[in-house]
């Protein structure tokens, strides 16, 4: 199942890191500024800065992992499973031919099969999404 | 005098949250300005840390998001509270009135 859904957590992975990026950075400069009015030198504002937030990589890690959970991807994905189950059971009690039935009773068991290794594999949506160490660290807006 | 500053009981941070986007929408950079401003350096509260708080509520329902414009014309992420958000703040709020009572009883009598 990580081949369909894997590459779509993945970008979806990355669209997310970009946006809380953008959101905690926006934080971090309003902070600095705000230390910097107090005539203090740049470089001390956002060391203040810094500490006044927290671990940045941390923080955007964590919030990534909550965001995942949560994506319309996945929650479609169930959606479809659902989708799949239906038609399989429609097919199955409306289909004449032995053939056809037999293929409402596979498109049941793929249905039920994925839905259970879903939820085997921890029953959360961001189970599916690998975690990423390439992004670079967070930085501060200098200019 | 200088100021002991209290580290958050946990659970309170949502509830100061609520409170404050039960004003008006908000920014994180504005929500944190306003608890700090609330709280008076009284408790310790790393800015940071309202995000995954505020990511946690919105999965949850009780606030929702979007892009907007901010004062100093830049993309901002601004989250207000919906109409979940708004009974768990009396839930929560009522919640904690009992638990104070209840804690300041005992204080007094133990």
């Amino acid at each position: 199942m990580n081949v369909f859904i894997g590459p779509i957590q993945r970008l979806n992975r990355r669209r997310l890191q970009l946006q809380i990026e953008e959101e905690l950075q926006f934080h971090l400069e309003l902070l600095t500024a705000e230390h910097s009015r107090q005539n203090i030198p740049w470089d001390q504002a956002q060391a203040a800065a810094l500490r006044r937030f927290g671990d940045v990589e941390k923080i955007r890690d964590e919030c990534v992992r909550i965001a995942s959970r949560n994506h319309p991807v996945v929650l479609a994905f169930k959606w479809f499973l659902g989708f799949v189950f239906v038609t399989g059971v429609l097919v199955r009690v409306f289909g004449t031919d032995y053939h056809v039935t037999r293929i409402g009773t596979g498109l049941m068991a793929v249905a039920i099969l994925s839905r259970v290794l879903l939820y085997v594999r921890g029953m959360t949506r961001s189970t599916f999404v690998k975690a990423h160490h390439d992004s670079a660290p967070l930085k501060l807006n200098d200019s | 005098m200088a100021k002991v500053r209290t580290d958050l009981m946990q659970g309170t941070l949502e509830l100061l949250i609520l409170k404050t986007l039960s004003r008006d929408q908000m920014h994180g950079y504005g929500i944190a300005q306003r608890i700090h401003e609330a709280v008076d350096d009284l408790l310790k509260v790393e800015d940071g840390s309202l995000y995954p708080a505020l990511y946690r509520m919105e999965e949850r329902g009780w606030i929702a998001s979007e892009w907007g414009v901010s004062d100093n014309n830049r993309r901002a992420k601004f989250y207000r509270l919906t109409k979940a958000g708004r009974k768990r703040l009396e839930g929560e709020r009522a919640n904690w009135e009992r638990v104070s009572q209840a804690i300041g009883r005992i204080l007094e009598t133990a």
